[in-house]
């Protein structure tokens, strides 16, 4: 494992300096520049991003997604970026010094806590993959693609029809045969938020010593440990929609069209890369219209509210179009909705009439909302923001805030109303907290600038502080304790068949798996760990009338062997499929279990 | 003006009382050790 580890490091920064490369060249081509060197690498990041994404998904479409395809454009845009690379060290060495100088005058025992903990994720990104959405779907689907050369209906994977932007960029790592390059650049894509979190310091608030404290609670929000270096989308969603944010205010500020132009193609990045990122949308288009002199409404502004609108839905159309083909729904995935179904249960409160559910899904959820995000980890699937959100930004009114902190409270407000109704209508048990990684990520310097702003009030600034200690100490326990695994079988550099063992529960199942005849179709209960699976298989996708119809599409679809593999509950594995009475069991272990069908069943 | 002077120990009392519930919540939810911790993690996860 040592050797692919080395090479995903030297992989990740060729893919960087193909990214900066390609993003420099169009810059120079639109005549785009800006002056801080931190904000001209992240867009150029992002433009090579999203060239890169771009052309490997038309590949796919095109089904010439193969290794040989893939190599054959990096190599090219190798080739077309290398003028700008010199420039590219300069700027990277430049942004080394100033963050050396910004350590050197912080407090030595925060930078030293915050090497630690970027050297912890930077660790878990040089491990193989084994996070559960990526097994699931963001590494699966993609390698079936992969192994396809090209897009494909994965009927059997409920999530194969997200956009997938980032995904698509994984697929280099598949393409090189080595997918620790794919949480190489989760951990790059990480890296990317803190340089935009500490450019937010400098931009928003003109305070360096905002950065150290603002990336230590950054990189201690649960929600981050939980998904920074994993092969997720949550963060480049939220990534690309503050970065679009930026290049908007610039062209606000009295830049060129192509500036517009630029934001417009950062929001469809986000939409791209999540459904969710659909939400950067409305955002953008609300901060054409406020903050600004004049009349409300002007033909230019209208314009202007085109141009943001439509090229995103541009962009994200190929997705949409893939969805509607595989799911007759542009959604990505047919939702449940309330509409037609009868009431649901807001909030986990059983309502029998129409007034109790209004005002459970309406009043209580709107209302409550900023309590319910921070404290209450049973309505946002077992997650809250953390107490600093609720705790600190209250005295927001007691200090005089300026007019560019207005503005990103109010995307905040916008993107968090938009998370409540998408909550509303369509998951009515409340969101996951990574959904609103924007409003974690821009909270997260706007926490530091307020109390140290309150300085007229040094007592209540004292109690908080030391509430911003307290949770940096207990985020940088829980991270340890939660990938201490990992941190050790890095330092023993085990072989992956080891590490995997030691990870994962139903390795040992999946090694059998894998052992199997070449053309053997294995059913796995859930979508779980589809990426290990080297054997063909069809997971469970859909519900029978009666047992004869569910064996009759076995015999069709030529099923031999199901793998119990409920990884949230394995007491059930023993029992999967009580509707097949002669299977034997072939291998178990840690309670997963793979059964052999009888020859005719 | 605003009238903090009226607003801040109405916010400082939310904030303590926000912190310790997390806190309480975080600890029981992530290090569950000790009969006392489990019993309290029951508790608040009635309410929260």
């Amino acid at each position: 494992m040592a050797l692919q580890i080395f090479l995903s490091i030297a992989a990740v920064c060729w893919l960087f300096f193909v990214y900066t490369g390609i993003g420099c060249l169009l810059s120079r081509l639109c005549n785009v520049t800006f002056s801080s060197r931190l904000l001209k690498l992240l867009i150029y990041t992002a433009l090579g991003f999203c060239v890169i994404g771009n052309l490997i998904m038309l590949f796919c479409f095109l089904q010439c997604a193969t290794q040989f395809w893939i190599i054959s454009l990096l190599l090219f845009f190798t080739i077309t970026g290398a003028p700008f690379y010199k420039q590219v060290i300069s700027d990277c060495a430049c942004l080394v010094n100033n963050g050396v100088s910004v350590g050197r005058k912080a407090n030595r025992l925060s930078f030293l806590l915050l090497i630690l903990l970027v050297a912890g994720y930077a660790v878990l990104g040089l491990l193989p993959p084994t996070d559960f959405d990526a097994l699931m779907y963001h590494l699966s689907t993609v390698k079936l693609y992969l192994e396809h050369g090209g897009f494909w209906n994965i009927y059997y994977n409920a999530s194969a029809d997200y956009p997938m932007l980032t995904e698509m960029n994984f697929m280099i790592g598949l393409a090189l045969e080595n997918d620790i390059i794919c949480k190489t650049q989760s951990f790059l894509l990480g890296v990317m938020t803190m340089a935009l979190i500490a450019y937010l310091c400098t931009y928003l608030f003109n305070d360096k010593g905002l950065i150290i404290p603002s990336l230590l609670i950054f990189c201690t929000f649960t929600v981050i440990i939980a998904n920074m270096s994993n092969c997720d989308v949550d963060i480049p969603q939220a990534l690309w929609t503050i970065i679009a944010l930026i290049v908007l205010e610039k062209y606000l500020d009295g830049h060129k069209i192509t500036y517009l132009l630029l934001a417009s193609i950062v929001t469809g990045m986000a939409l791209q890369t999540k459904t969710f990122g659909a939400l950067a949308i409305p955002v953008m288009f609300t901060r054409i219209f406020i903050q600004r002199g004049g009349p409300l409404v002007t033909v230019p502004r209208i314009k202007e509210a085109a141009i943001v609108v439509s090229i995103p839905l541009l962009m994200g159309l190929p997705w949409y179009i893939k969805s509607y083909i595989n799911n007759q729904t542009i959604f990505s995935i047919k939702h449940a909705t309330i509409i037609g179904q009868g009431l649901g249960d807001p909030m986990g409160v059983q309502c029998a009439s129409q007034a109790c559910y209004w005002f459970f899904n309406g009043i209580i959820r709107v209302f409550g909302a900023p309590w319910t995000f921070s404290v209450f980890p049973g309505q946002h699937q077992g997650d809250t923001f953390g107490p600093l959100f609720i705790a600190i930004l209250p005295f927001l009114f007691l200090v005089k805030t300026p007019k560019n902190i207005k503005i990103v409270l109010i995307a905040m407000g916008l993107f968090f109303a938009q998370i409540l109704f998408v909550e509303m209508w369509f998951i009515q048990g409340g969101s996951s907290i990574r959904y609103s990684m924007f409003i974690v990520i821009c909270a997260t310097p706007l926490i530091v600038w307020t109390v140290r702003s309150m300085k007229q009030y040094p007592a209540a600034q004292k109690i908080v502080w030391c509430m911003i200690i307290c949770m940096i100490c207990m985020g940088s326990v829980l991270f340890i304790k939660r990938y201490h695994k990992e941190w050790l079988a890095f330092l023993t550099l085990q072989t992956r068949d080891e590490y995997y063992s030691r990870i994962l529960p139903e390795y040992a199942v999946i090694k059998t798996i894998n052992r199997l005849p070449e053309n053997t179709v294995v059913m796995p209960l859930y979508n779980y760990s589809d990426y290990l699976l080297e054997r063909p298989y069809i997971t469970a996708y859909r519900q029978y009338a009666s047992a004869e119809e569910m064996k009759k599409d076995f015999r069709q679809k030529n099923i031999g062997y199901i793998f119990a593999n409920d990884k949230l509950d394995t007491s059930k594995n023993r029992n999967a499929f009580p509707e097949f009475t002669e299977k034997e069991i072939v291998d178990s272990a840690n309670g997963f279990y793979l059964f052999k069908l009888a020859e005719t069943y | 003006m605003r009238n903090t002077k009226a607003l801040l120990p109405i916010v400082v009392i939310h904030s303590c009382m926000v912190f310790i519930i997390s806190v309480a919540l975080f600890i029981t939810k992530w290090f569950p050790y000790g009969s006392y911790t489990v019993r309290l993690r029951e508790w608040l996860y009635r309410f929260f």
